[in-house]
């Protein structure tokens, strides 16, 4: 729940409310509030026969088309999950042939003359609301039944798409924000994003970051309090939100969002410099990127290459997978605009909170307890080869032109490792007897992202050309705790003791094999670790583009032989508070008159 | 049209098993089949109408079937209650 508290001022009435920053930036406009998860369409009064017909004849077919998909996930269900998860599917099967449901509904569109949304949240409300009412606690739990049914029919009625027009540039408020949503918009009109689900790891935050554009997550009922009239004002850095701020707030925070344009405006020309300690240490810098469109941002903003290329999104627009005739063109055209720079290429990192359903429930993908440690990436690529052979075949043919590498994610063993490898010669042996064209020593590197593979990073440097340190996923693994989860956020530190072993033992192992080493994960976008990082060995930061000015000043400002001085003695550090003090103390220092975030 | 009470002698009640016991064997046929409990009439074949008078459930049922296999379908959701809708 986040905290409410009233500030006396003229009307409308100020009120901050606080959640969660996860795009920093200042906002300041309109809402454009997308009201529930699902569209639906205004009421609307049926006048002709015809009409009348049409409404009819698509409320039957949303119950068909209803109906066949929840047969299939029962069926689904029942083999994989056993009785009890296929009976509350079953119950839904009951609510969707209600045939009072169903005669009422009709009933709504030929005597009251509804469309059929409307007619049918008429019925399945009304049923709600009387279990609700319900002095019986199991009924009133099974509204959430009632209304799931209805939201299945509601998306098969409308469309899964949520059709809207932002017509002045304004701050997009939901419950939840999806990927399609922001493509529908002009980006030019997005100045913030508002929401009431979504981690700093959901995707759509790792957009708005990588647009720059200002997001706040963790907001209960955010459609709820906040009106079409009101005007907002979002920090997506503190996470405070003022619906309606006086002139003063307004001033403070234009003036704030002033300086930040200011620092952006005095870090730009560094973008022209090359990395490097002051004792000519140098560091490669290069870019987080998922969308073409992304591009040419990591490069006005200094990146010298792609060391995450985010290549799942290709999963999510198609209902299959794309062909390697697809991908070979999608990832030409980064590939083109990145030239000469390199691109470490991810293979399909789906599974934990990316679900590419249509994809992966035709190859047995059933729901899981616990998806973060489920079936994911690597782990789906050695069960399904037409999942990760047309990838490689596609990254393969582009290396014959462009400077491209391999990345495998979720490795936890030598033993995945050799595997994949095998199947990567195997599409080298396939691409010759077809006479195409690759580069033979294409680097094949892995992510340390869990504990187990940075335990055995000694073991898996021999067995690739590089490594990419995802802290992510490492330290949630390590730590045992959900970023996303307020209860237990606060346990979740990259600067835990126990998280900095993981990466010196990482970082040590390549270097003693003298492979590459890189980290992609939000710590290389955070400016409190970048010396740290520096001073551990660490090769290659992979950020977030805006970020990269920022890096880029403090490791010019700075000497490698002091950046070790200071990691060593950080890492003898055991207390997080101690180690968080000194990181900030020497950041602080290092960025002047910057401001650290 | 044909009617019978019967006794609620399972010992849990109507929960959702047996309300969805209720709706699938009443819909297997064409007859009418009604449900009242302590001056509510429901649908048989509606399971959220089922499940709401479940919760207000007594002791006592009255079944109304109508329509022309009204006799077989009497005697099947009957059944269901005399069975204590196999719980035991």
């Amino acid at each position: 729940m986040p905290t409410v508290r009233k500030k006396k001022s003229r009307a409308p009435e100020a009120l901050t409310v606080k959640g969660l920053g996860v795009s920093s930036g200042i906002a300041i406009g309109p809402p454009f509030i997308l009201r529930a998860a699902l569209y639906v369409p205004p009421q609307r009064k049926l006048t002709t026969a015809e009409e009348i017909e049409q409404e009819v004849a698509r409320f039957h077919r949303a119950l068909e088309i209803t109906r066949e998909q929840l047969h299939q996930t029962i069926q689904e269900a029942k083999a994989d999950y056993g009785k009890e998860y296929s009976a509350i599917l079953e119950s839904h099967f009951l609510i969707l042939e209600d045939v009072e449901m169903i005669r009422g509904t009709l009933k709504h569109i030929q005597n009251s003359r509804l469309d059929a949304e409307s007619a049918l949240s008429a019925v399945m409300d009304k049923f709600k609301h009387s279990f609700l009412k319900s002095n019986n606690e199991y009924l009133r739990e099974r509204a959430t039944d009632i209304e799931d049914v209805k939201r299945r029919l509601l998306g098969n009625l409308s469309g899964q798409q949520r059709s809207f027009v932002v017509e002045e540039p304004s701050i997009i408020v939901a419950d939840t924000i999806r990927p399609s949503d922001i493509a529908g918009i002009d980006r030019s009109r997005i100045l913030g994003f508002l929401s009431e689900a979504g981690g700093a790891l959901s995707h759509f935050a790792i957009v708005a970051r990588s647009l720059n554009i200002p997001a706040v997550v963790g907001i209960a009922n955010v459609t709820g309090f906040i009106g079409d009239h009101d005007t907002l004002l979002v920090d997506g850095h503190s996470g405070n939100v003022i619906i309606n701020p006086d002139d003063r707030a307004v001033r403070e925070y234009r003036r704030r969002a002033e300086v930040s344009r200011r620092e952006d405006a005095e870090l730009e020309p560094l973008a022209e410099l090359t990395c490097e300690t002051r004792d000519r240490h140098a560091v490669l810098l290069t870019a987080n990127v998922e969308l073409a469109e992304e591009v040419e941002a990591a490069l006005r903003y200094g990146a010298r290459g792609i060391g995450l290329y985010r290549t799942e999104y290709m999963l999510f627009s198609e209902r299959e997978l794309p062909t390697e005739e697809q991908q070979y063109r999608e990832y030409l055209t980064i590939a083109q605009k990145m030239y000469p720079y390199k691109i470490t290429m991810r293979t399909f990192d789906v599974g934990g909170d990316k679900i590419p359903l249509d994809i992966l429930a035709s190859r047995g993908y059933v729901r899981e307890d616990n998806p973060f440690l489920g079936w994911r990436a690597i782990r789906i690529a050695l069960e399904c080869p037409e999942f990760f052979m047309p990838q490689v075949r596609a990254i393969l043919r582009l290396s014959a032109t462009h400077p491209v590498e391999i990345m495998l994610p979720m490795i936890v063993s030598v033993d995945e490792v050799r595997s994949l490898k095998r199947m990567i010669d195997e599409a080298r042996r396939q691409l010759s007897d077809e006479g195409q064209a690759f580069n033979p020593s294409i680097p094949v590197g892995i992510m340390i992202e869990t504990p187990g593979a940075a335990l055995m990073a000694d073991t898996l440097a021999r067995e690739t050309d590089f490594f990419s340190i995802g802290t992510n996923d490492l330290v949630q693994y390590t730590l045992a705790a959900d970023r996303g989860n307020p209860k237990v956020a606060s346990l979740y530190s990259c600067f835990h003791p126990g998280v900095l072993q993981l990466i010196r033992q990482t970082i040590d192992a390549a270097n003693r094999h003298k492979i590459h080493v890189a980290m992609c994960g939000e710590m290389a976008s955070n400016p409190y670790a970048t010396v740290l990082l520096v001073g551990m060995g660490l090769m290659e930061f992979s950020a977030l583009p805006p970020r990269l000015p920022k890096l880029k000043k403090l490791i010019r400002g700075v000497d490698f032989s002091y950046a070790r001085k200071l990691a060593e003695q950080i890492l003898a550090m055991d207390d997080l508070k101690e180690i968080e003090q000194t990181v900030t103390r020497e950041t602080k220092r290092l960025l002047g008159n910057i401001t650290d975030a | 049209m044909i009617e019978r009470k019967v006794d609620v002698i399972n010992k849990a009640g109507i929960h959702a098993r047996p309300a969805a016991m209720l709706v699938k064997t009443a819909s297997q046929y064409d007859s009418e089949v009604f449900l009242t409990c302590e001056g509510t009439e429901v649908n048989a074949k509606s399971i959220m109408s089922v499940m709401m008078l479940a919760a207000a459930m007594g002791s006592r049922v009255h079944i109304r079937v109508d329509g022309p296999d009204e006799e077989e379908a009497l005697v099947a959701v009957a059944a269901l209650f005399e069975s204590r809708f196999n719980e035991e």
